[in-house]
C-alpha cells in the first residue's frame, strides 16, 4: 500500500473524532502519522501492524472520549483525572454502560497488543478472503445480466443451431417474443492505421431489439439488411469507436474496409452495453436468402438466443421448441438426430454464459468459508484462554457488586469489537485484493466486468463478521464467567480436574482438524488432477515453437493462387530469419480449442446398419508442420511439396482414425471421403495429437495439404527456433510484413503458452484451493498448538506433583500426547467423513482422479495427524521437563 | 516563584509522567508531532511509546491550558515540509515544568534520606 493510500485510510479513521477536533488537528495528525508510518516501514511488518492496531484503537477510544466525555476542563483533568471521568454523564444508563464496555475493551486490547494483533489478523484473513471470493461470486453468478428483463433471455440448442433452416423455422414459436442468431467472426480492418484483426459477431438484424438495447449513435440493423448484397453495414462497439475513430460521431455513414468488403458504419453501441461474448468490437448482419435457406450442416457455430414472451414459462417454451425441432427432424432425419432434438431445450442465457465456472466459484466460496470457521475456532480459543486468565479479575468485579450478566456483556462487547476491527480490516484487504484476484483468474472467467465491491458484498462481509463474532465470542463469554468465580480468587487458576474442564477446547481442536482435513483433501484432489493434466503428452513438442496468425485480407487476396503464392513467400522468407529451424502452418492451432468435425466414409467399408456415423477433424497444414511440431510419423509418408495444386488429393490420418476405420489393417492407399465431396487417398499415419486440449480425448483426425485445397484464408504459422523463440518475435513479424504490410498478424504466442492456457482453469483452481488448504493447515496447527499449550500449562502443577512423587518424565509426555491426540484423531475421522461427502462436488472438475482417490485420502490425514502430533509434542515435552520445584512454586 | 503566578502553576501539579516527557521534549527546541514522539521515546529509553492519537489528545489539553503553543518556527527550507506544524513551550509551560522538576527533586531527596536511614540501621 502506498503512503498516500495509508494516510487516506488514517484520515478516514479520524472520522471517529468530533468535527471541531478534526478541524484543529486532522492535518497535523495525518502528517505525524505519515512520519510514523515511514519509520515503521523500515522496522518491518510487526511494527507496521502495531502502528495500525494502535491507530484504529486510539481513534475509537479517543474519538469516543472526545465525543461523549466531559469537556476538557482546565486543570481538574490533569490534576485528578479520575474525578473528571466520574463526572462523565452521557445519554441514559444503557448507552453509558455500553460506552464504558467499549472503552474498557479498547483499553484491554491496548494492554495486550500480542493477543489483539493475532486475533485481528486471523479474523481479517478470514473475512478478507471471503469478501474477495464473494465479490467474484456476486459479480459472475448472482448479479443479473445487464439486459432488460434478463430472465426472459434463453439460448436454444445449447447455443448452437447448426443451420439457417432452424433459425428461420424456430421463429414460428409463439412462446418466443423474438429469436436472434449470432456467431463469432474475426475480420481484418485495413486502412487508417495498422492493419489489425478484430473480433466481432454476425447477428440477425433483430439482435439488439431482442436484447432491447438502443444504439448510442445512429441506428441498429433493419430487416432488409439481413438479405444478401444489402448487408454492407456495420455497427461498432463504443470502445472500438473511441479507440480507432477517436470518438468522432461523424464516422456514422462513412465506409470502412472490413474483411472482404467495404461496409457503411450505421451505428455505435452505448458504452455500458455488454455484448453476449467478451471482446466483440463490431457487428455485421447474418444474411439469409429468403428464397433459399437450405441446410448447411457442418458449419456449426450460429448460436440462437431468444426472448420468452412475458407470460410464458420455461417449461412451456421447451415443449413448443421441442415440437418444432421434431417437425424439422422428420424432414431430414439423417441430420437431425434424437440427440439434436433433445438439445433444443431453451436454457436461461445466464446459465449458458456462466456455465461450469459457477460450480468452481461456489466451491471456492465454500473453501474460504471453512478457512473462516477455522479462524473463528482459533479466536474462540484465544478468547477462552484470555477469559480463564482473567477469571480473577471477573471475580473481583463480581465481588465488588457487578452482576454476572454485566461481566458477560463486557466480554461479549470485547468480541464484538474485535469482530468489528478484524472485519473492517478484512473488508478493506478483501476489497483491495479483488482486482488482483480477478487479474489472476484465467481468461475463461465470464463477466469479469461485473465484479466489484458493491453494497451487497459489503452487507455480506458485515454479516460474515457478525456471525463470526457470535460464533467465536458467545461460548468463551459464557464459559469464562461460569462456575463459582469466587473459587478462582482462592486458587490461582490451577487445575487438577483433568480433561473434563477442557471439553470445549478439545471440541475446538476436533472441529479445526476436521475442517482442515476436508479442505486439504479437496485441495489435494485438485492438485493431483492438475498434476495429471500436466502429465498428459500433448503429442507434439511445444518447446521453442512460436505461433502467429496471418489473415490475408480477402479484399486483396481474391484467388487461391494469390493466397498460395503469399504463404509460399512467407515460408521462404521466414526460413531465412536467423535461428529459425523450420516453419509450418495449420488452419487450426492445437490446444487452442477449435477444429472441424466432419463425417467421413471409407470406400468399400460401409458401416453396419444402425451404427452412428463417424466424424473426423480435418486439419489443413503445410509440409513443415510435422517437423516444426515434432509429431511422430508412424507409417507411410508425410505431406510434401509435391502435394500441390493439380496433383492427386492425399491425406494423412492420425493413429486414432487409423484404428477406428481400419483396425489392425494398413490404411495406406485406402480411399476416404470427407465433407461429403472430398475424396482422398491415405498416404500415411501419424501419432495422436491433442487438438482440443489435454483433457479431451483424441478424436480421429485427417491432415490435408493446405496448398492443395481450398481452406479458410487464415493460417497459424508455427515456427521452431533454435533458441527462445520470444527473442525472434520482432524479426519474424518484420519478415512476414516485408511480404505484405497489409496482412494483419495476431495471436503471437509461444506454443508453450498455448498449452499452458489449456490447463489454466485447473491450475488456478488447484492453486487457490491449495492456498486455502495450506492456510487451513497453518491455522489448524496454530490452533492445536495453542490449545495444547494452554491445557498442558494448566496441568503443570499436577505434573509437578506427579514428578515429585516419582513419576517419569517420559510417562508424563506420553500421557499428555495421548490426551492431546484424542481430539485430533476424532477430528481426522470426522474430517474424512466430511471429505467423502463433499468431494463429490468436485467430480466434474477432476481429471483422471476419482473423488475418493485413495492416495489423497490416506496421505492427507497422515500429514495432518503428524503436524498435529508435532504441535502437541512441543508443549507436552515442555511440561514434562519442568523442574518439579519450579512448577509447584509457580503460584 | 512568588506572587500571582504561583497559584496556576501549582494547579497543574503533579504532572503525569507522559505530560512531563512531552514538555521535556519541547524544552530543548521547537518540534513537530513526530519529532516529539521520537524524542519522548528516546529520552525514556524506549519505555514510553507515544502514538499519534494520544499525542494530539495531550497536545490539545496542553494547548488549551496554555502550557504549549503553536509556533511559526521553520527550519531551513530544504529540510522542511512547509505544511508541518511546530509546537513550543509557553512561559507558563516552562514554569510548570520547572515546578514539577522541583517537586520531583524534593521527592528524590526524601527517598534518598530514607535510604540513608535504612542503610544506617
Amino acid at each position: 500500500m502506498s503512503i498516500t493510500a495509508s494516510i487516506r485510510i488514517y484520515r478516514a479513521l479520524l472520522l471517529a473524532y468530533p468535527r471541531p477536533y478534526r478541524a484543529r488537528f486532522a492535518a497535523a495528525m495525518c502528517e505525524t502519522f505519515g512520519d510514523a508510518l515511514d519509520a515503521a516501514r523500515t522496522e518491518g511488518s510487526l511494527a507496521l501492524s502495531r502502528l495500525w492496531l494502535f491507530a484504529v484503537l486510539d481513534s475509537l477510544r479517543i474519538g469516543a472520549a472526545e465525543r461523549f466525555g466531559p469537556p476538557a476542563g482546565r486543570r481538574h483533568r490533569q490534576a485528578v483525572p479520575q474525578q473528571g471521568r466520574s463526572r462523565w454523564r452521557a445519554g441514559d444508563g444503557i448507552v453509558r454502560t455500553a460506552l464504558q464496555d467499549v472503552r474498557y475493551a479498547l483499553r484491554g486490547f491496548r494492554r495486550a497488543p500480542g493477543f489483539t494483533i493475532v486475533a485481528t489478523l486471523t479474523l481479517a484473513l478470514g473475512v478478507g478472503a471471503n469478501t474477495a471470493i464473494f465479490s467474484v461470486v456476486n459479480g459472475v453468478v448472482l448479479r443479473p445480466l445487464p439486459y432488460n428483463q434478463p430472465s426472459q433471455l434463453v439460448t436454444l440448442w445449447g447455443g448452437s443451431s447448426r443451420s439457417k433452416d432452424v433459425m428461420v423455422t424456430i421463429r414460428e414459436a409463439t412462446s418466443l417474443a423474438g429469436v436472434t442468431g449470432y456467431s463469432h467472426v474475426r475480420l481484418g480492418l485495413i486502412g487508417s492505421g495498422d492493419a489489425e484483426e478484430i473480433a466481432g459477431a454476425r447477428i440477425t438484424p433483430n439482435h439488439f431489439s431482442v436484447l432491447r438495447v438502443p444504439p448510442f449513435l445512429g441506428r441498429t440493423f433493419t430487416e432488409d439488411e439481413g438479405v444478401p448484397d444489402q448487408d454492407d453495414v456495420v455497427i461498432l462497439s463504443h470502445g472500438f469507436w473511441q479507440r480507432r475513430f477517436g470518438s468522432d460521431s461523424s464516422v456514422v455513414g462513412t465506409r470502412i474496409q472490413l474483411g472482404a468488403r467495404a461496409r457503411t458504419i450505421v451505428g455505435v453501441m452505448p458504452p455500458r452495453y455488454r455484448p453476449i461474448a467478451r471482446g466483440w468490437q463490431f457487428w455485421i448482419p447474418i444474411t439469409i436468402d429468403p428464397s433459399d435457406f437450405s441446410d448447411y450442416a457442418g458449419t456449426a457455430g450460429t448460436m440462437l438466443l431468444a426472448r420468452l414472451q412475458p407470460s410464458v414459462t420455461l417449461e412451456a417454451a421447451r415443449a413448443e421448441v421441442r415440437t418444432i425441432a421434431a417437425r424439422l427432424a422428420e424432414k431430414a432425419p439423417e441430420v437431425y438426430t434424437e440427440e439434436w432434438i433433445n438439445s433444443s431445450a431453451p436454457v436461461p442465457l445466464r446459465d449458458t454464459m456462466v456455465g461450469e465456472v459457477e460450480q468452481a466459484l461456489w466451491i471456492l466460496l465454500g473453501a474460504v468459508g471453512f478457512v473462516l470457521l477455522i479462524a473463528c475456532a482459533n479466536i474462540a480459543n484465544l478468547l477462552l484462554v484470555r477469559g480463564r486468565a482473567r477469571r480473577k479479575e471477573f471475580a473481583i468485579r463480581t465481588a465488588l457488586g457487578a452482576a454476572r450478566t454485566r461481566v458477560t456483556r463486557q466480554l461479549f462487547t470485547e468480541s464484538a469489537l474485535l469482530g468489528l476491527i478484524g472485519g473492517s480490516v478484512g473488508l478493506g484487504a478483501g476489497a483491495l485484493s479483488v482486482q488482483v484476484l480477478v487479474g489472476a483468474f484465467p481468461s475463461s472467467l465470464p463477466r469479469t466486468d461485473a465484479i466489484a465491491v458493491d453494497g451487497f458484498v459489503f452487507a455480506f462481509a458485515l454479516a460474515v463478521t457478525v456471525v463470526a463474532s457470535v460464533v467465536f465470542g458467545l461460548v468463551p463469554a459464557l464459559r469464562s464467567t461460569q462456575g463459582d468465580l469466587q473459587d478462582s480468587l482462592k486458587d490461582a487458576g490451577r487445575s487438577v480436574l483433568g480433561t473434563r474442564r477442557h471439553r470445549f477446547q478439545h471440541a475446538l481442536v476436533a472441529a479445526e482438524v476436521g475442517l482442515s482435513v476436508v479442505l486439504v483433501v479437496g485441495a489435494g484432489l485438485m492438485v493431483k488432477s492438475f498434476w495429471r493434466l500436466q502429465q498428459v503428452d500433448p503429442g507434439f513438442n511445444p518447446a521453442n515453437v512460436l505461433t502467429m496468425r496471418l489473415s490475408p485480407p480477402p479484399s486483396r487476396y481474391t484467388g487461391e493462387a494469390q493466397l498460395r503464392a503469399y504463404f509460399r513467400q512467407v515460408h521462404q522468407d521466414l526460413m531465412a530469419v536467423p535461428g529459425v529451424e523450420s516453419v509450418g502452418a495449420a488452419a487450426f492451432l492445437p490446444m487452442a480449442g477449435s477444429s472441424t468435425a466432419t463425417v467421413y466414409t471409407v470406400e468399400n467399408r460401409p458401416l453396419p446398419e444402425g451404427t452412428p456415423r463417424r466424424y473426423a477433424n480435418a486439419q489443413f497444414v503445410t509440409p513443415g508442420y510435422l517437423r516444426t511440431m515434432a509429431i511422430p510419423l508412424l507409417s507411410g509418408r508425410w505431406l510434401d511439396d509435391t502435394d500441390r495444386e493439380g496433383s492427386p488429393i492425399v491425406g494423412v490420418v492420425n493413429e486414432t482414425m487409423a484404428r477406428e476405420a481400419w483396425g489392425d489393417e494398413d490404411p495406406i492407399g485406402a480411399k476416404v471421403q470427407m465433407f461429403g465431396h472430398l475424396d482422398f487417398t491415405v498416404i500415411g499415419v501419424v501419432g495422436n495429437l491433442h487438438q482440443l486440449g489435454p483433457d479431451v480425448d483424441v478424436r480421429p483426425e485427417a491432415y490435408f495439404a493446405a496448398m492443395q485445397l481450398t481452406w479458410a484464408p487464415n493460417l497459424y504459422l508455427t515456427i521452431r527456433t533454435t533458441e527462445d523463440p520470444t527473442n525472434s518475435i520482432a524479426a519474424l513479424k518484420d519478415a512476414a510484413w516485408n511480404v505484405d504490410r497489409d496482412v494483419p498478424i495476431s495471436r503471437v504466442r509461444t506454443m508453450e503458452d498455448v498449452v499452458s492456457r489449456t490447463v489454466a482453469d485447473s491450475r488456478f483452481l488447484a492453486l487457490l484451493l491449495g492456498a486455502f488448504g495450506l492456510l487451513a493447515l497453518v491455522l489448524g496447527t496454530v490452533g492445536v498448538y495453542g490449545v495444547m499449550s494452554y491445557v498442558v500449562g494448566q496441568r503443570t502443577h499436577e505434573i509437578g506433583i506427579r514428578l515429585a512423587l516419582g513419576g517419569k518424565a517420559g510417562q508424563m509426555l506420553r500421557a499428555s500426547m495421548v490426551r492431546g491426540m484424542i481430539p485430533v484423531t476424532a477430528g481426522v475421522v470426522l474430517g474424512l467423513l466430511g471429505a467423502i461427502a463433499s468431494t463429490r462436488l468436485l467430480s466434474n472438475l477432476l481429471f483422471e482422479v476419482t473423488t475418493t482417490d485413495l492416495t489423497t485420502f490416506a496421505l492427507v490425514p497422515l500429514i495432518l495427524a503428524l503436524v498435529a502430533a508435532a504441535a502437541t509434542y512441543v508443549p507436552a515435552r515442555r511440561a514434562a521437563n519442568v523442574d518439579p520445584m519450579i512448577s509447584l512454586n509457580a503460584e | 516563584m512568588s506572587g500571582p503566578g504561583r497559584v496556576p502553576v501549582d494547579e497543574h501539579l503533579p504532572l503525569k509522567p507522559l505530560i512531563f516527557h512531552i514538555l521535556l521534549a519541547l524544552a530543548e527546541e521547537e518540534r513537530h508531532g513526530y519529532a516529539i514522539m521520537r524524542e519522548v521515546r528516546e529520552r525514556s529509553g524506549g519505555h514510553i511509546r507515544l502514538e499519534t492519537g494520544p499525542l494530539y489528545r495531550h497536545l490539545k489539553r496542553l494547548l488549551d491550558d496554555g502550557l504549549v503553543e503553536e509556533s511559526d518556527y521553520r527550519p531551513a527550507p530544504d529540510r522542511d515540509d512547509q505544511r508541518r506544524r511546530y509546537y513550543r513551550l509557553t512561559t507558563m509551560g516552562r514554569a510548570v515544568m520547572a515546578a514539577e522538576a522541583e517537586r520531583m527533586a524534593e521527592l528524590v531527596k526524601q527517598i534518598r534520606q530514607l535510604g540513608d536511614v535504612q542503610a544506617g540501621v
